[in-house]
């Protein structure tokens, strides 16, 4: 099988950052190199679990950190490997764009990146349309949202996934490519479009498509009864969403909120605004809470557009406090939640059962996988 | 099809709006001279303070206009003597027998009063007794109450006796009760009014609540579980025990939602299945009209550890006579007026007295078949599913989904459920809140039903499913045929400030919104 591989080695590295996306990261950050750069660890992970049947596969890459680099790392042997090309540097759009044009006539496409990343290999293809319409892709999630339904729902399940198509018993679907306006989403609007389609796995493991639930029934009282329960001395690391804001609003902090950040409160009081990864590592101690709400349609608690709550910070979490309303829940494919927190051991430790706030003085008990 | 169903349809209007000042319908002759000198002014016996000021706003209409009213009223109705009544599961609309209402409304029953003396009741008594054995016998409880006036009403009570026991055994970190979320809302609503904390349990892929979840919901807070089986899906959970068995390890107490019994009468029992207490709708199961929101009766079964607890009075017998019982310290004290709904207990006595034993279970087996021979006959159907449990057999009653045929024709379970009316059906019960399954429908076909009247039921589904597809605007703007022509603006029943249920109401708020109109709020 031959298997294009593109690596977009920027994808997710404004998470941590909260800079909600990475899609300007070059014009803030000159030297990329010295970030933190989450999809070059994701695209590792992906690789190992291929490793099993790796020898069936020839993979089509680019050149360097677009895909040659973690190939090399990943212990693949050259003789499997095609370079069809080579990035500028820093890699951009199109290069992703160029990758696609050089990939033509492959089996299977898995690429590492987010929304934006998604949205570039569409475009591409969409000069082909007829070609690569019946390719199997399967995104490697690494950027900060991901509300595209192309994304398998962690790298290991990629992985997975592309062994699947080996044996051959795969169904598929047409997943949307979705994209949102990152610089309307900083200031706190969300607003997506859809930009085309890719022809995916219709598998469990694949994430769905971000979908906001109807309903919010009884979520405000959720919100409330979080607010109530408050300790003083206690330092809550607050996630982004409406659902959280509520919580705000119970506190009488409504506006202090950022809508798709995270905030830090302790006695009451907000004591970080959009806080990145190394804000809440300096300002968490152990028995930190958090507080957060799951993506609706896709079941996700940590490693979707809160990439600021890094592993570290879950670590010295002492109480994981999690608000959905029973629609979103229900909306939740395979009524569990997942985490892909870039830390395969952490996302193992998270699993079980959890409490979910529903309501006022209402809970459920929620399957974590 | 359709053309052959047309609705009466009356503009009529309510019966305040009808008739005129003084207008009678009865002509009362003025009492003799003598007779009036002796009395004077009737009025003035009252004692003061108790007499209005203006007499109150009541109808005022001749004879034929009171009855021309009711009966135009009447044809815009449907029920389950007029239609095939299936669409409504979870109701068990079943068949009522005629001649059980000759008990009812006889003056024997009709002409009593809840403030005569005991010793003249012992009749009505002795059926409240007897029927109370019945349901100890039904449920393999110990001690049983017919005072709450409905379903929900015992549920509460069983609720609030779970609340006075942990209470009396001064174990008072129990505030959390466990239920799942395909169980009837009634179970979360009386946990929570009675101030207990609740989780709710998700199903699982098998369509029964994850027991999984359970065991990591117990804990040293657990007051109880709150529970029907089989759940709105017409699921079994064949895992029940298991489920009592954890709750009871943690020290809460259980109970079974059986206000719908038609399933398992005769099958299952609570006791067997190590339940504490349940409950059973009289209305439902054991028959009796559904009367626009009553009146029902609800029946607490209860073991006898509990049975100190229940509502006061109960109806006991001393081997001579039947009496109330008042002298209970520890019951959780009454839970309506007087005692329960007699006309509903009656026959409740009557409906066992005729089927006995055998014949309710045979009742259940025969909502068993009924129900499966509809949804192999449903499930043909193009774009009707039944998910979750794949392969698992339903009880009495299911949940279906149009989610299919939804995504392939934008016609909804709202627009098949407002269509069907056109058919000469009764609108359908698609689900309880939330919508677990979506695009809900679902039916329960009872025992009542024989093979036609269920071939003809599901036929109407076959059209409206093919007219979803050839002329979905003819579904989508449905009723077409029924007393409502056209569909009302569902919000006013929900939006308290849009719905009035007197006539006082209604006027204050025709004048408030008239007045906000008018920008004089």
């Amino acid at each position: 099988m031959r298997l294009g591989f593109i690596v977009n080695p920027l994808a997710g590295a404004g998470g941590p950052l909260a800079m909600k996306g990475s899609d300007h990261i070059t014009g803030v950050h000159h030297d990329t190199t010295t970030l933190d750069r989450p999809a070059l660890d994701r695209a590792l992970t992906f690789l190992r679990t291929l490793a099993d049947g790796g020898d069936q596969i020839e993979f089509l890459t680019y050149g360097g950190e677009m895909g040659e680099a973690s190939l090399a790392a990943a212990g693949v042997s050259i003789s499997k490997i095609r370079v069809v090309g080579a990035p500028h540097t820093p890699s951009a759009a199109a290069d992703t764009q160029d990758a696609v044009r050089a990939m033509m006539g492959v089996d299977c496409l898995a690429f590492v990146g987010g929304d934006g990343t998604a949205r570039d290999i569409c475009s591409a293809m969409g000069e082909a349309a007829a070609v690569w319409e019946i390719v199997p892709i399967t995104g490697v999630p690494a950027g900060v949202k991901m509300h595209s339904a192309v994304f398998a729902r962690t790298p290991a399940d990629a992985g997975r996934l592309v062994m699947s198509l080996l044996s051959g018993a795969v169904e598929f679907r047409m997943g949307e490519v979705m994209d949102i306006d990152e610089a309307a989403f900083r200031e706190g609007r969300v607003s997506a479009r859809l930009y085309g389609y890719m022809r995916v796995p219709a598998a469990r493991e694949m994430q769905r498509g971000k979908s906001a639930s109807r309903g919010w029934s009884g979520i405000d009282g959720a919100a409330r009864s979080v607010a109530r329960e408050m300790k003083d001395g206690v330092l809550y690391v607050v996630g982004p969403g409406t659902s959280t804001q509520l919580v705000f609003e119970a506190l009488g902090l409504g506006s202090a909120k950022t809508l798709l950040g995270v905030d830090v409160l302790l006695n009451g009081k907000v004591i970080a605004k959009d806080a990145d990864y190394q804000t809440l590592k300096a300002l968490t101690r152990d028995g930190c809470r958090v507080i957060i709400t799951p993506i609706g349609g896709q079941g996700c608690l940590f490693g979707r557009g809160n990439q600021q709550i890094g592993p570290e910070v879950i670590r010295r979490m002492q109480e994981l406090i999690v608000i959905a309303s029973p629609e979103k829940l229900l909306s939740i494919p395979g009524m569990a939640f997942y985490n892909d927190t870039g830390d395969p051991e952490l996302d193992a430790a998270l699993r079980g059962y959890i409490r979910v706030r529903t309501g006022d003085s209402e809970e459920t008990v929620f399957r974590c996988e | 099809m359709s053309a052959e169903f047309q609705e009466a349809r009356w503009n009529e209007p309510i019966i305040m709006e009808i008739g005129r000042k003084g207008e009678r319908g009865i002509l009362m002759p003025l009492a003799e001279e003598r007779v009036r000198n002796a009395v004077g002014d009737a009025s003035e016996l009252l004692p003061e303070d108790m007499r209005r000021a203006a007499p109150p706003a009541l109808p005022e209409i001749s004879q034929m206009r009171v009855l021309r009213h009711f009966l135009r009223l009447s044809q815009e109705t449907i029920g389950t003597d007029l239609n095939i009544d299936i669409g409504l599961g979870t109701c068990t609309m079943k068949y009522s027998p005629k001649v059980h209402e000759s008990f009812v409304r006889s003056p024997a029953l009709s002409e009593l009063h809840p403030y005569e003396d005991e010793g003249e009741v012992q009749g009505i008594l002795e059926i409240i007794y007897r029927t109370q054995e019945y349901m100890k016998s039904i449920s393999g409880m110990d001690a049983v109450s017919l005072q709450a006036s409905g379903g929900s009403q015992a549920i509460y009570g069983n609720a609030a006796i779970m609340r006075r026991y942990h209470e009396q055994r001064g174990d008072k970190g129990r505030d959390e009760v466990i239920t799942t979320i395909l169980s009837h809302p009634a179970n979360p609503g009386t946990a929570a009014t009675l101030g207990f904390k609740v989780i709710t349990l998700y199903p699982g892929p098998d369509g029964c609540p994850d027991i999984e979840a359970l065991k990591a919901a117990v804990s040293e807070r657990t007051a109880g579980l709150m529970i029907t089986n089989p759940e709105d899906t017409g699921i079994y959970n064949g895992r029940i025990r298991e489920f009592v068995d954890i709750v009871h390890e943690a020290g809460g107490l259980c109970c079974y939602d059986q206000a719908n019994l038609n399933g398992v009468f005769g099958l299952t029992r609570a006791k067997e299945c190590g339940f504490d207490m349940c409950h059973y709708n009289l209305h439902k199961s054991f028959s009796s009209p559904h009367g626009s929101q009553g009146p029902g009766a609800g029946a607490q079964c209860v073991k006898a550890f509990l049975a100190k607890y229940l509502p006061i009075p109960t109806v006991e017998f001393d081997g001579k006579r039947y009496f109330f019982n008042y002298d209970r310290p520890d019951s959780i004290g009454k839970l309506r007026k007087f005692y329960g709904s007699p006309a509903v207990i009656v026959r409740t006595y009557a409906y066992i007295r005729t089927l006995g034993a055998e014949g309710l279970k045979q009742a259940s087996e025969l909502s068993i078949l009924n129900n499966n021979y509809m949804l192999q006959q449903l499930l043909k159907i193009d774009g009707l599913s039944m998910p979750m449990g794949q392969g698992k057999r339903r009880l009495e009653q299911a949940r279906l989904s149009w989610e299919k045929l939804t995504n392939e024709t934008g016609v909804t379970t709202d627009d098949i459920c407002r269509r069907i009316v056109d058919y000469g059906f009764q609108d359908y019960f698609a689900s309880h809140h939330p919508r677990v399954i979506p695009e809900p429908f679902t039916p329960e076909p009872v025992e009542s039903y024989s093979k036609d009247d269920i071939d003809e039921y599901v036929e109407a589904f076959r059209k409206i499913a093919r007219e979803a597809r050839e002329t979905p605007e003819v579904v989508k703007t449905a009723p077409h045929r029924a007393a409502l022509a056209s569909q009302i603006d569902e919000q006013g029943l929900t939006d308290i400030y849009r719905f009035a249920v007197t006539w006082r109401a209604y006027k204050r708020m025709k004048n408030g919104s008239e007045a906000r109109e008018h920008g004089h709020a």
